[in-house]
């Protein structure tokens, strides 16, 4: 069953079918919010109110429209209402660890390893350490399963300023990685 | 740093999956279904209250209305505790989420 028909049925009553919404679409979500508050009880919190937020506001949700980047959406403006300003001491008390070893480059060399895995954390401290404005668009568009559109609907901004946040934010990014001796 | 390199590392940093705790989606499958709960909840003990309230002045009236004067505390005692039963149902459903994600937690 797609998306669509789910979506179809909860709005006209069966509400127990969006238990399969929530199976299909955990992980990503999950997978986002750890990203989004870098902390585990966080992303566990926001994790559950963006599914309450969803079902809530599911009458509102365009079934001819993709859910993921509708679900998306409302998970960020509940991490933008509640959980930014909170966001630094966070990390400062349990600072987020790297998922499993998906981001690690497949090098053979042991040598060569330890310096690919050198520069996934040096990107990865340096995204970081970017603020949200510019965060978020690199996390939503190296993610590859959203448009430019969808983008700019989910952080309710035009596509022309996503493309030029984006821009920024690898710049920012560069600059950061050059700080850190990983620039060449 | 070559842009292509970064754009892999990125990527793969994007689309990294972290596995989700299963009592966090049994406590999220729990959570969606609450709200109508809730407010069932909530009508239900507001009724039972009203109707058991009234209904005690009513019982207590019926012989003679100078019981049910005698008697107001006790008649307003039942209905709240109607309501009160009925509330606590209501929050032992929050709970029983609050202890799942708990047990995840601690687990």
């Amino acid at each position: 069953m797609e998306d669509r028909e789910i979506i179809e049925r909860c709005q006209k009553g069966q509400e127990d079918l969006f238990d399969l919404l929530i199976d299909r679409h955990r992980t990503a979500l999950y997978s986002l919010c750890r990203k989004l508050t870098r902390h585990t009880m966080d992303a566990d919190d926001l994790f559950q109110d963006t599914w309450l937020r969803a079902v809530r506001s599911l009458k509102r949700c365009d079934p001819q429209r993709r859910f993921a980047p509708w679900l998306f959406a409302i998970c960020i403006n509940r991490y933008r209402d509640r959980f930014r300003k909170r966001r630094r001491w966070s990390a400062l008390v349990r600072p987020m660890r790297p998922a499993r070893d998906v981001a690690r480059a497949p090098e053979t060399d042991p040598a060569a390893a330890i310096v690919a895995q050198e520069k996934v954390a040096a990107v990865r401290r340096a995204l970081e350490d970017l603020d949200d404005v510019h965060r978020l668009p690199i996390l939503l568009h190296y993610y590859r399963e959203f448009s430019m559109n969808e983008i700019a609907a989910m952080l309710a901004i035009p596509p022309g300023t996503v493309k030029s946040r984006l821009s920024r934010a690898r710049q920012a990014l560069r600059q950061k990685l050059e700080e850190q001796g990983h620039g060449g | 740093m070559e842009d292509e390199k970064l754009d892999r590392i990125l990527e793969a940093i994007s689309r990294e999956q972290h596995p989700v705790p299963k009592a966090l989606v049994s406590a999220a499958k729990a959570r969606t279904r609450r709200p109508e709960l809730l407010r069932a909840a909530f009508l239900i003990s507001l009724c039972t209250s009203w109707f058991v309230g009234s209904g005690i002045v009513v019982l207590l009236a019926w012989p003679g209305l100078s019981i049910a004067i005698k008697f107001p505390i006790a008649s307003g005692a039942f209905g709240l505790a109607a309501a009160l039963n009925l509330t606590a149902i209501a929050a032992r459903r929050e709970l029983s989420a609050f202890f799942a994600k708990f047990e995840q937690q601690a687990g």
